[in-house]
């Protein structure tokens, strides 16, 4: 049921040069950057902001199988689907401070440089607006700030300046069954890039394979958080959490005045700046716009070319466990070590890309012990002797291989305001349409065939059905361009209509290639970072 | 077994009654109707126990999570912690601190765990009491599981995963006659409970795991087998 704030008084905080909606990994980076240069900044944060004692809590939640981060404000974070996908997005988003890396995995792979001239290269769906050439010093800036532990070992890679920050992990012993059994086939496994701290970096532990790695107690695996308390302690940054921004209001200008936001106690204050930054993930930060309708901006902030919230991506990844006849032993980390980008590297004028890999599978032991205990009725030496018996035969034997396939921008995939479902402020939910292009479904055909080689070449001795999952790697919905008829921001993420407004994050995304898209929201954050800042030239350039 | 080991097993019954037209014509012996007849009792009475069993399962104790959370003293602590030890091999329980850990951690957090280890605790001193001793932990192991066998009214698995549901379902229903709802409780829902919570830690060691999930271990132990595999 939706709610209205409970009180209509506003309170107005202090201005601030800079307002930024969101502290995701975007929102941290951007207010790190201008926090260092000594510009005032508010960073808006819908979520809590969860400190460290309850991640141990967390871990607890996530070895029962839970995961903890997902929202716990449904009220809040309502959504409805209209597209052939059912898509779960509160099983795919995290609203806290820190954003989504606050549960993610950690991989940081880049773009390939083909990736930003899919027009140019193959003749499908659009060029960005910049380069990966242009992007790549940020790529490496951005690898040093989230402290990526990788090896200039992928042979499909596009260049890079500067060698990873830190040293690999060592590939898993059940990885190593892939691998060589790809080898053999000629397909070339190497090493994933990771945000995941393989030695002590950043004030930050090395990581002691918990295998919980959504919900790592000891701060091992990288998270945005990290970036808001660097923020912080520059003394420039104020975060304000479970601050929900419900609309951004223009003034006689056209230029945003203040960003209405509804506080913990559900009252109804305001803040104004210079500069706004929105960053609230590509379906909040589309939404946001949209419902800061007003009458001058009647379809909703830079809207009127109707393409806020067009062109939404997301990875649908599909796996199959594949069975073995020797034990794999399986879960004694939480992430992959390695993959292969090698169909990463196919004409798509006639192919379609995706990425691949295997890594530990099948279920965890605990519903073994959890059969056992109800079923056998025994205790001590009786019950470990049943239970590890039962443990050799039925555990550990299966591996999961996997391929991510390239989804196509798509205007009829998108983000839109349900008039008839409310959230708890009493605002349009976001509505979700969301569809399957034949390109993907190419992509899924050949990443299947190729997981059947692999499966035979390592001796299955059974191959499961297809599970298809998501990423959570939403993206488009603010694209980026250079003609402000076909996108939302302008190659400095500046909105085309609006001059002191801007976007950033994966909502400004023009394709979202086959690897993981928060290392390239981390480079394209730096740089608009810089950008405000105008220390690197009005154009984002490296000067 | 698993259901996949059933399905198997039922897939190697006969379809149906019919016979081929090859097969060699017979007659009713005595000894195959007494066979038949037995079959047919025992099969009434399988059918009986599954109705008992039905009606059964919706009268097992239930965790009442509408009771709260806390606290349990340190003799009732002791006392779950002494538990724990007869239900796990020393070998495989985390250390002391930990399991006091987890103990501690659930009465405070779920709902009804504290009341059903509290009574558990409760239920085993006066136990330990009739043995002429202070209370459950200051028993030998040996006695401690004495104790237990007492009320926990074993219903022994055996690889024939029909045969140990069927001893299971009679022994469940004994328990209804023979044993108090207290016991009936720690049976039910404090030992099962407590398994589970001390081998999601401990199971992986039965298999020669070093580095387990949830617990900080050795970072390049998974690039090679477990060192006890």
């Amino acid at each position: 049921m939706a709610l209205p704030p409970t009180t209509t008084s506003r309170t107005t905080a202090r201005d601030y040069d800079v307002c930024i909606v969101g502290a995701g990994i975007a929102g941290a980076l951007v207010a790190y950057k201008l926090g260092r240069a000594g510009i005032r900044t508010v960073i808006l944060e819908a979520g809590r902001r969860r400190p460290p004692p309850p991640r141990m809590d967390y871990m607890e939640s996530r070895l029962r199988g839970e995961d903890p981060w997902f929202t716990d404000d449904p009220d809040r974070d309502v959504f409805t689907n209209g597209g052939e996908i059912d898509y779960r997005l509160n099983h795919n988003r995290v609203k806290a401070v820190g954003g989504s890396t606050m549960h993610w995995i950690g991989y940081t792979p880049r773009f390939h440089a083909d990736d930003f001239r899919m027009k140019s290269r193959f003749g499908i769906a659009n060029d960005w607006p910049i380069s990966y050439d242009e992007l790549e010093t940020y790529y490496g800036e951005a690898e040093v700030e989230l402290g990526v532990a990788g090896a200039d070992d992928n042979p499909f890679a596009s260049p890079r300046s500067r060698p990873f920050p830190l040293p690999p992990f060592p590939i898993g012993y059940e990885e190593r069954i892939v691998a060589e059994a790809a080898n053999a086939l000629g397909i070339k496994f190497h090493t994933m890039p990771q945000a995941r701290n393989s030695v002590a970096y950043g004030g930050r532990p090395q990581c002691l394979t918990y295998s919980v790695c959504r919900t790592c107690p000891i701060g091992a695996k990288y998270s945005a958080d990290v970036h808001v308390a660097l923020a912080e302690a520059t003394g420039n940054v104020t975060v304000l959490s479970e601050a929900n921004v419900t609309r951004l209001e223009t003034g006689a200008a056209g230029k945003v005045r203040r960003a209405v936001y509804i506080d913990a106690e559900g009252r109804e204050s305001d803040c104004a700046a210079g500069t706004f930054v929105v960053a609230a993930h590509a379906v909040e930060s589309a939404r946001l716009l949209l419902l800061s309708a007003s009458g001058a901006h009647p379809h909703g902030l830079a809207n009127s070319n109707g393409l806020v919230g067009r062109f939404f991506m997301e990875h649908r990844r599909q796996n199959r466990t594949v069975h073995l006849d020797r034990p794999v032993y399986p879960h004694r980390k939480g992430f992959v070590t390695t993959f292969s980008e090698q169909y990463h590297h196919v004409d798509r004028a006639t192919g379609a890309a995706f990425w691949l890999y295997g890594e530990s599978g099948g279920a965890w032991y605990t519903h073994i012990v959890d059969d056992v205990v109800a079923r056998s009725g025994l205790w001590g030496e009786e019950l470990a002797e049943h239970l590890r018996k039962r443990l050799a035969g039925e555990y550990g034997r299966t591996l999961v291989l996997g391929s991510n396939a390239e989804p196509l921008p798509s205007e009829s995939n998108r983000v839109e305001l349900d008039p008839d479902v409310k959230d708890r402020f009493g605002n349009p939910c976001p509505k979700l349409f969301y569809s399957l292009s034949d390109y993907e479904h190419t992509a899924y055909a050949a990443g299947d065939e190729v997981m059947h080689g692999l499966a035979d070449a390592m001796g299955a001795r059974g191959v499961g059905p297809i599970t298809p999952g998501f990423g959570g790697h939403h993206a488009g919905t603010c694209r980026m361009g250079n003609e402000p008829e076909r996108s939302v921001v302008d190659r400095n993420l500046k909105a085309h209509e609006v001059e002191n407004l801007y976007v950033v994050g994966s909502s400004n995304f023009v394709t979202l290639s086959i690897v993981n898209p928060t290392l390239t929201i981390a480079a394209l954050s730096l740089r608009l970072g810089d950008h405000l800042t105008g220390r690197r030239g009005a154009n984002g350039r490296a000067g | 077994m698993n259901v996949a080991d059933r399905t198997e097993t039922s897939g190697s019954m006969p379809h149906d009654g019919s016979r081929s037209p090859d097969s060699p014509r017979s007659t009713i012996t005595r000894r195959a109707f007494i066979a038949g007849s037995a079959a047919v009792v025992a099969g009434t009475g399988v059918l009986g126990l599954h109705g008992a069993e039905r009606a059964r399962t919706s009268r097992l104790p239930r965790l009442d999570t509408d009771t709260g959370t806390g606290t349990l003293t340190e003799l009732e602590m002791l006392t779950v912690l002494a538990l724990a030890e007869v239900l796990v091999p020393v070998r495989l329980l985390p250390s002391r601190s930990e399991c006091e850990r987890v103990v501690a951690r659930a009465a405070a957090r779920e709902p009804g765990i504290l009341r059903e280890y509290r009574s558990a605790a409760a239920l085993l001193d006066r136990q330990a009491s009739r043995s002429g001793s202070a209370s459950f932990a200051e028993l030998p192991l040996a006695d401690r599981d004495r104790i237990l066998d007492g009320m926990l009214w074993r219903y022994h698995i055996t690889d024939d995963s029909s045969l140990s549901d069927h001893v299971a379902r009679v022994s469940r229903r004994l328990e209804r006659v023979f044993q108090s709802e207290e016991e009936r409780r720690l049976r039910n829902l404090v030992v099962p409970d407590l398994l589970r919570r001390l081998y999601r830690a401990a199971a992986p060691q039965l298999i020669g795991y070093g580095n387990l999930p949830g617990v900080p271990g050795d970072p390049r132990e998974y690039t090679l087998p477990p060192r006890g595999a």
